[in-house]
Formats: C-alpha cells, structure tokens, sequence
C-alpha cells in the first residue's frame, strides 16, 4: 500500500485506539450530545413542532456537538505531549487527512445519534431519508475538516480551547442556513433547494479538507 | 500632500453628487435610498481587500518575508472596517426600506458572518507569543477565511430557498443588472473609485507603519547586542578574567 495511506491509518488507529483506552473524550462528547438533545427535546415539549423549528434545533445541536468532539482533535495532542511525536513519525499531510478523516467518522456517528435520540423526544419523523443521510454526510464533512483545521491552528497558542472555540464558529455558521434547508425539507417541509443546499456544503467541505492539505504543512512543522 | 489632497476633492466630490442625485425611484423610501453610494462599494470592496490579505498571507507562506505578513495584516484591517461600514449602512438601508434594522436578508447575514471571520482572525493574531508562528498561524486563516467569501457572497444567497427569503431582488436589479439611470450610475461609480482609492491609501499608510515599526524594533535589538543602546541595562557585561 502507498506509504502515506500506511501512515493515515496509523494515524487514523492511534486516535481509535487512545480515545478507547482513555475513553473520557468520548464519554464527554456522547453525554455532552445527550444533555443537549434532552434540553431542545424539553423546549418543545411533545408540542406539534414545524419541520423548520425541528431542524434549526437540531442544528444547534449539531453545531455545538461538533465543536466540542472535534476541537479537542490536536489540542489534546500538544496536552498530552505527543503533537511532536506525530511531527516525527509522520507527514503532515497524513496526519491532518488522519485526523480528519476519523473525526468525520465519529462526528457521523455522532449526529446519527443525536437525531435519532431528538426524533425520539420530540416526535418529529424523517420523510425524506435519502436527503436526511446526504445532509449528515456532507454536514460531517465540512465540519470536521473546518473544526481540525481550526483546532490545529489554535493548538500551539496561550487559551488553546477558547480559542479554537472563538476561530471554529464563525468559520462555519454558514452551514446552518443550508443545513437547515435542506433538513427541514427531509422533515417534511413543502418547499425545493435541499439538493442544492446539500451540493453547498459538500462543496464548502471538499473546499476545507483541501485547503487543509495545503495549508497545514505550513505551521505544523516548528 | 497631493494624494490626500486630491482624495479630499474627490470625496467632498462624491457628496455633493450624492445631495445632487434625485430620489430613487421603485424603492420605499426613496429620498434614504441614495445611501446605496455609500453602502455597496464598501460590501463589494471589502472582499477585494480580503482577497488581498489571503494572496500576500500566500507570499509570506512561500517567501518567509515579513514585509508581506504586514501587509497581510493591513488588507485585512482594512476590508474589516469597509465591512463594517457595510453592515452599518445596510442597517440603516434596511430601517429605511424594510422597517427594520435586521432583517435576516441572505446578504445580511452573509456580511455579518464575513465579519465574525475576520473579527476572529483578529482574536487568533493576538493568541501567541511566538511571533514566527503568529504570522504563519495567521497567513494560513486569511487564506483559509477567504475560501468562505465567494460563497457567502454568491453562493448562499442563490440557494433557491434561500434566496427566496432575500429582500435584496429589487435593489440587485437596480445596482448590477444595469437598472439604474445615468445619473445614479456615474454618482455609484465615482463613490466606488473614490472609496476604493481613500482605503487604498489607508492600506498602504498601514504596511508602511507596521514595516517602519518592525524595523524600529530590530534596529533597538541590535543596539541593545551591541551595547550601544540607550535603554536601560538589564544584565551588565561580566568579564572572565580575574586580577589575580
């Protein structure tokens, strides 16, 4: 195999297998996913709730979930010393497509999750599953590649976790309006633009992810 | 002189066009429509003074010269203030025409999210104390933010559910599909020129003060080294050898 695949999976495998052993980052951002569905599920109440509020709840959730599971991606490698380990043993390339990539997986996962739990306390249902899956997909994607890329900009500075917080919003608030559209189109709403508001964000990922690679070998290296 | 001179004609030129102009016609209010001089060549040129910072945070990545960080640094500074300037007159624009002053129009939001970007840039700029990894950390967000400015400038607002909430239709007609009359479009052309040279100016007013400071800086540290500096001594030179 290409020897920097050997090195994403490596890098792909370290993550799966420290998050594992340690366990409490995942616990953080299950939980964290968790208290947050609970308090939108409890603000609607089992009240006949419009597809449009359903979805902007959602995304709230969706957003701030991710901000919370992906930061930590290389905040918590300089926390734990091992940033200069990886910029030993690997490229910069692998490691940021590595890290990418599993915090895509996890963040899907993620998602999936917080949905299912939110259609469970509001009462909401999916009509449209085709849409509904392209948008967490896509959602993931750009996601995780901003919140990485972020989160590796803001990891050698004083205040790493505010900061990479502060830089991660604003960068990708715009997926909300897209987002929004194309989920409350999924949730039944009568209105047209989610293949296109899915094509957005897809494109708005693929744009981050390779920006990313290109631009991370740049500050990575001391 | 003659710059700032010529730059003050020509802006006490601009207004007086802008008292000239009739009303607009086809909007609400269409004596406040004339701020249209004064609020769409800031949107449309803060994204030129973006563009800017992203092309020279791109030289200083490839170069390592800290000239073009500078520069950086004041093309954002002054996009962010023309963006600025466009949200506020957007505000009024939209009290004026809509009622009220946030509207959550698709440009609206789109300029208000430009801002937040670059607002955190400033955040990220002041988050190190290495300096190296400080322009190199920051080259890579202008970059990075920028990829962010066509779409929320073309892209969002054309999203069709989205653009169908957008109360800008009219006035988009009016500015870029070449509806307005020759009056209107000399005094929109002269306001963009003139504003486009004012901030220009101010850009390079700006790289010149933070490369004249920088130099300020390692002229201080090379005295100091030297020993010829007039600063106040911290640690005195000690000499090896003993009177024995």
């Amino acid at each position: 195999m290409n020897s920097i695949w050997r090195e994403i999976i490596a890098v792909i495998w370290k993550d799966v297998i420290s998050d594992w052993r340690q366990k409490n980052s995942l616990l953080t951002t299950f939980l964290f996913s968790f208290s947050v569905t609970v308090a939108l599920g409890l603000t609607t109440t089992k009240d006949t709730v419009s597809p449009t509020l359903t979805a902007g709840l959602l995304w709230i959730a969706f957003l701030f979930t991710s901000i919370t599971s992906a930061t930590r991606s290389f905040l918590s490698e300089e926390e734990t010393g091992t940033g200069d380990l990886l910029r030993v043993l690997s490229s910069p390339v692998s490691v940021f497509v590595g890290k990418c990539l599993y915090h895509f997986v996890l963040l899907l996962l993620t998602l999936c999750i917080v949905t299912g739990l939110f259609v469970l306390f509001s009462g909401v249902s999916v009509k449209e599953f085709g849409l509904f899956f392209a948008v967490l997909i896509s959602s993931s994607l750009a996601l995780s590649s901003g919140i990485v890329f972020c989160s590796a900009l803001a990891s050698k500075s004083s205040g790493r976790f505010a900061l990479a917080g502060v830089i991660s919003i604003p960068t990708l608030i715009w997926i909300l309006a897209p987002g929004i559209t194309s989920l409350r189109i999924s949730f039944g709403a009568p209105t047209s633009g989610g293949l296109e508001s899915v094509l957005a964000i897809l494109g708005m990922g693929i744009a981050y992810l390779a920006l990313g690679i290109l631009l991370f070998p740049h500050f990575w290296k001391q | 002189m003659i710059i700032k001179i010529f730059l003050l004609l020509a802006g006490t030129g601009v207004t007086i066009a802008y008292f000239l102009t009739p009303p607009a016609k086809g909007f609400a209010r269409p004596d406040l429509a004339k701020i249209l001089f004064f609020h769409v060549p800031p949107a449309m040129l803060c994204s030129v003074f973006f563009l800017w910072g992203a092309v020279m945070g791109a030289r200083y990545l490839i170069r390592r010269n800290i000239a073009f960080d500078h520069r950086s640094l004041a093309a954002i500074e002054i996009g962010f203030i023309l963006c600025m300037l466009a949200t506020l007159t957007g505000m009024i624009f939209a009290k004026a025409q809509w009622g009220a002053f946030w509207e959550w129009d698709p440009r609206q939001t789109s300029i208000l999210i430009q801002l937040m970007i670059y607002a955190s840039y400033f955040a990220l700029r002041h988050g190190f104390d290495d300096r190296e990894r400080m322009r190199k950390v920051s080259a890579s967000f202008a970059i990075f933010a920028f990829a962010s400015v066509p779409f929320l400038i073309w892209a969002l607002p054309r999203i069709p559910a989205i653009a169908n909430m957008s109360k800008h239709a009219g006035a988009n007609q009016a500015v870029i599909g070449g509806g307005l009359d020759s009056t209107y479009r000399l005094t929109f052309y002269l306001s963009l020129i003139v504003i486009f040279l004012a901030f220009s100016y101010a850009y390079q007013l700006r790289a010149r003060q933070s490369d004249e400071s920088y130099q300020k800086e390692l002229e201080h540290e090379r005295d100091f080294d030297a020993g010829t500096s007039t600063g106040a001594r911290v640690v005195e030179p000690v000499s090896l050898h003993t009177n024995d």
